[in-house]
């Protein structure tokens, strides 16, 4: 039998409280977990997940060079230090600062207020140093847990200024300032990947998660048609014609006639893209495609051309040059500049680029038909080239040409256009008759050698049929043999090609003494295969300025190389090297 | 049935003990648990070339000595413990434990953790013995309150003949504790109350205390900034600009992450430097984040049947010096377990308080395995004349 003691209600109590508790705290755990599922769970992630950014690195951009390639714009690995404050104790701070410095080449009292004022910080990167290789290994070794080495990547341009305003820049923070860096971000732009890793609370690593990583992804490289060599020449030849005559700018293009492929184009001054912020603005555009000018004579073949494939006028057509002085009924006064010439033929006037012979083959056109021939060659219009901020140029409406527009636009006058708009049109007049677009990117590869975008040749239209073109390559043949654009005649090569000098006309006026020389030129005329453009904005008047003097004779610098260079095969035999014939009438200028 | 003389008290073996046996057992469990969960939560811990100085190693050598003791100390009977006998040893046990209290603040000996003196350590560096005296004081005043209770000359009604001095006393217990263990005093208060009430004093004393208590407490409470935050934790564990909100909210995490069914043993997030005290006063989170809804409610099981089984060995205890002792020390063990998971899952603000059997630290794995041994002991004994003691004893071989 069990004794039976008093008071057993107390233990029941007090034990059925316990238990009553234990159940409710299983509650509480029940409810702690139904209720709070998500919100805690991303607090608790938040606070053990750390991520660190894995840099990715920015596309190439390459210049086609003899059968290789050459690096225009490129991305280096560079180390910078960071510091870790949190790591150094407070009575070492002045010591450690000492040794930080002496590593990284320093000022100690700069890395210590770095540690001061960033005390409990872990990273603080220190991208103003440059380190060198040695500090670099020096840093690795030194074994200071209040400093490491991490890497960033840095956009460079090994081959400095060459092409620079094709290529442009980017900003110290990696955002494109212009150029094809601008143009083809989107293929060229890294996407830095993410490393997220487990850590504790003292933000050690505990393991990294490989699902919630991403691995950077390397931009695409830019293979260009521009070629690094042809691009050099251009550049050399428009330096030395600014040296020379110090324009305002001068700017150049050459074009594969045949496929659109711009193989050089240049703007000067230029600038160093890998010290961009030194430069002014104006240094940094690429003038060939963003400035438009009054072209002047080099648009006459254009006209001429187009009237002649209308059929309304024929290369043998023949116009009296009123003896150098015109005046069109209500269009003012046309001159030829000091010549007198009498009845010419077509070909005559473009090859001795008679303002007078144009104006009345504009009158022979009419407004309407000669806009359709702008339209035709896509003067005023955009090329669609894949460089940042192309102008259109300008062309007026129709409605808006009168009297005084009929004679002069025939010469280049009362328009305006880019350089690269005067390259394709005269591509279409020497490569057969057909507008292309221009093609500056070749080829665009990704980061795992994939091809992601093959250029090719695009026809806008066909704008003359091949027997104008031809015709057409013929009589400007004749302006660099025979005209006023003898300075571009090749020793080895056929050529031709059209002088041009325009005035330069400037809020509502003409402003006196300032010219645009230009020079287009081609060869080998047999068979055209490249063309130049070199256009000197406002030369200093008195040491010359016709197209002929200012560009004509940098344009068969580039000629005579990269014809060479492209071992392309001369169509000129070495005895036809001509002087000039006495006993001609003087060389008539533009 | 009272004592007769011809009935005397014998002791059975534990074999045929179920009762015994399923104390012993379910504290083992706990103990078995706590190696395990030590050994996880300190995981991120690089081990040390002094296998001394590891915490889990520690927890392992513990748990053996304490299932050593639980299986040695059994064997004495708790009548020794008995107030009339001539060595008075509950007196002593309590005189030792108070004059060891008071050692934590002897400069050499005590040791302190943030500022906080608990420990006492000696021997040779990294071989030193940590012990946390406050521990074995709060069982020997339960020991001593319980058999001074029970002596055949006390008047259990008598308000200033025993519950004042059996109040004065709990009150002299906290006195080397309350300065650095707060949570501690709480427990050794709570104790000594719990003691009295299931000795018998008229409730109505108890109740009497509770004003004058609840004053006290509101006044230690608001006297202290970091009291009045822990307070605040409670309310909002969720509020960053609370220290001591930290810790409540990192178990909260612990625990939610956990989920219903966990992350996996050994692969729980919140033990990685997140929550500072997780081998000892939040050592419940990690069950709760690595097994989930459904290992925490097998921890709780595990409790309940601990206590379930502490409430009958107290209610079949053959004398009253018995049931006090198995239910007092039952109680007090089943109320810290309480209040740690209270703590864990914030329903509690944070004070310092260890789970019995499973938080890491000897001194109180063996002072509880020597606890369980005397209500062991008690369950044991048995009045020779009780027909199934009597039938018992004639199976077991002599």
């Amino acid at each position: 039998m069990k004794p039976s003691l008093p008071g057993k209600w107390r233990y029941d109590a007090v034990f059925g409280l316990l238990f009553l508790c234990v159940l409710a705290l299983g509650g509480r755990l029940y409810v702690l977990i139904r209720q709070n599922i998500d919100p805690a769970r991303q607090a608790a992630q938040r606070q053990q997940i750390m991520t660190a950014p894995l840099p990715a690195k920015i596309g190439n951009i390459y210049a086609r060079t003899y059968q290789r390639y050459t690096l225009l714009a490129g991305s280096r690995q560079k180390a910078f230090c960071y510091l870790d404050p949190a790591m150094v104790a407070d009575d070492r701070l002045a010591d450690t600062a000492i040794e930080v410095a002496r590593l990284i080449g320093g000022d100690p009292r700069e890395i210590q207020a770095v540690f001061l004022q960033r005390r409990t910080a872990r990273y603080v990167p220190l991208r103003q140093y440059d380190l060198t290789n040695e500090q670099v290994d020096a840093v690795r070794k030194s074994r200071l847990r209040s400093i490491g080495i991490d890497y960033d990547w840095e956009r460079e341009y090994p081959s400095g200024n060459l092409a620079a305003a094709v290529l442009g820049f980017r900003l110290r923070d990696g955002l494109p300032g212009g150029g094809l860096e601008l143009s083809q971000q989107r293929h060229l732009k890294a996407q830095n990947g993410q490393r997220t890793v487990l850590a504790d609370a003292r933000r050690r690593a505990i393991y990294a998660m490989v699902e919630q990583s991403r691995p950077p992804r390397d931009g695409d490289s830019v293979f260009l048609t521009v070629d690094a060599n042809i691009q050099r020449y251009l550049e050399d030849a428009i330096a030395e014609s600014l040296a020379k005559y110090e324009p305002h700018w001068g700017a150049g293009v050459v074009l594969d006639v045949n496929t659109g492929e711009i193989l050089a184009m240049h703007s000067a001054p230029s600038f160093n893209p890998n010290d961009f912020d030194t430069a002014r603005a104006d240094q940094r555009t690429n003038r060939a495609v963003t400035v438009p000018f009054e072209p002047g004579s080099i648009f006459k073949t254009i006209i001429a051309a187009g009237a002649v494939q209308t059929g309304d006028v024929s290369w043998e057509s023949k116009y009296f040059c009123e003896n150098g002085l015109y005046l069109p009924p209500r269009g003012g006064k046309v001159s030829d500049h000091g010549n007198r010439y009498g009845v010419m033929t077509v070909a005559d006037i473009i090859r001795v680029s008679s303002n007078i012979g144009m104006a009345k083959i504009g009158a022979t056109m009419g407004n309407a038909r000669l806009y359709a021939i702008l339209q035709r060659f896509g003067i005023g219009q955009r090329t669609g080239i894949d460089l940042p901020g192309e102008s259109p140029g300008m062309v007026r409406p129709l409605r808006n040409w009168d009297t005084y527009s009929t004679p002069r636009v025939p010469f280049g006058q009362e328009v305006s256009t880019t350089a690269i708009q005067m390259t394709m049109a005269y591509a279409a007049l020497s490569n057969g008759g057909l507008l292309l677009k221009p093609r500056i990117v070749d080829r665009i590869v990704d980061a795992d050698g994939q091809v992601v975008y093959q250029g090719k040749t695009q026809v806008v239209r066909r704008v003359l049929n091949p027997a104008v073109a031809a015709q057409t390559v013929g009589v400007m043949q004749q302006v660099v043999e025979d005209g006023t654009g003898k300075a571009c005649r090749l020793s080895r090569w056929t050529s031709f090609g059209k002088t041009g000098t325009a005035q330069i006309f400037q809020n509502g006026q003409l402003l006196d003494g300032a010219y645009t020389g230009s020079f287009i030129g081609g060869a080998p005329a047999s068979r055209p295969r490249i063309l130049c453009l070199i256009s000197i904005y406002r030369p200093v008047r008195s040491k010359g300025y016709y197209g002929g003097t200012v560009a004509a004779p940098y344009v068969k610098q580039v000629l005579e190389k990269t014809l060479a260079y492209l071992d392309v095969p001369p169509d000129r035999a070495a005895t036809l090297v001509t002087r000039d014939q006495p006993g001609r009438a003087r060389t008539p200028r533009d | 049935m009272a004592r007769t003389p011809d009935n005397k008290l014998c002791r059975i073996p534990l074999a045929h003990n179920p009762l015994g046996q399923g104390l012993m057992l379910a504290s083992l469990a706990l103990l078995a648990l706590g190696v395990v969960l030590v050994f996880s939560a300190l995981a991120s811990v690089s081990s040390s070339a002094v296998w001394y100085a590891r915490t889990d190693v520690r927890q392992a050598i513990f748990a053996a000595v304490a299932l050593l003791a639980m299986l040695v100390l059994w064997k004495f009977d708790y009548h020794r413990l008995q107030f009339d006998r001539r060595l008075r040893l509950p007196a002593v046990l309590l005189g030792l434990a108070l004059v060891t209290a008071f050692l934590v603040y002897v400069p050499g000996i005590g040791h302190a953790v943030e500022g906080r003196y608990r420990w006492i350590r000696v021997g040779p560096s990294q071989y030193q013995i940590q012990f946390q005296p406050s521990e074995v004081l709060r069982l020997a005043l339960v020991i001593f309150l319980a058999s001074w209770l029970t002596r055949p000359s006390c008047n259990l009604r008598s308000f200033w003949r025993t519950f004042v001095p059996g109040v004065g006393l709990t009150m002299m217990c906290i006195v080397p504790v309350i300065k650095d263990d707060f949570g501690m005093s709480l427990l050794i208060i709570l104790s000594g109350l719990v003691t009295l009430l299931l000795a018998g004093v008229p409730w109505y004393y108890l109740a009497s205390l509770i004003p004058p208590g609840a004053a006290a407490f509101y006044v230690m409470v608001i006297s202290k900034a970091d009291r009045l935050n822990r307070m605040m934790a409670l309310v909002n564990p969720w509020d960053m600009n609370n220290p001591s909100a930290y810790q409540p909210r990192q178990s909260l995490l612990a625990i939610i992450n956990g989920g219903w069914t966990g992350t996996g043993l050994g692969s729980g997030l919140l033990k990685q430097g997140y929550l500072p005290e997780r081998t000892t006063d939040f050592i419940f989170a990690i069950p709760c984040e690595e097994l989930g809804f459904v290992g925490a409610l097998l921890l709780l099981g595990l409790i309940l049947m601990w206590i379930y089984q502490a409430r009958k060995a107290a209610v079949t205890a053959p004398d009253q010096l018995g049931r006090v002792l198995a239910g007092s020390l039952g109680a007090v063990i089943a109320m810290q377990m309480v209040m740690h998971v209270s703590v864990a899952s914030v329903a509690l603000p944070p004070t310092g308080m260890s789970l019995p059997f499973v938080s890491a630290g000897g001194t109180s794995l063996v002072v509880m395995a020597g606890a369980v041994a005397i209500m062991v002991s008690v369950t044991a004994s048995r009045y020779a004349k009780d027909a199934a003691t009597e039938e018992l004893l004639a199976a077991a071989p002599a």
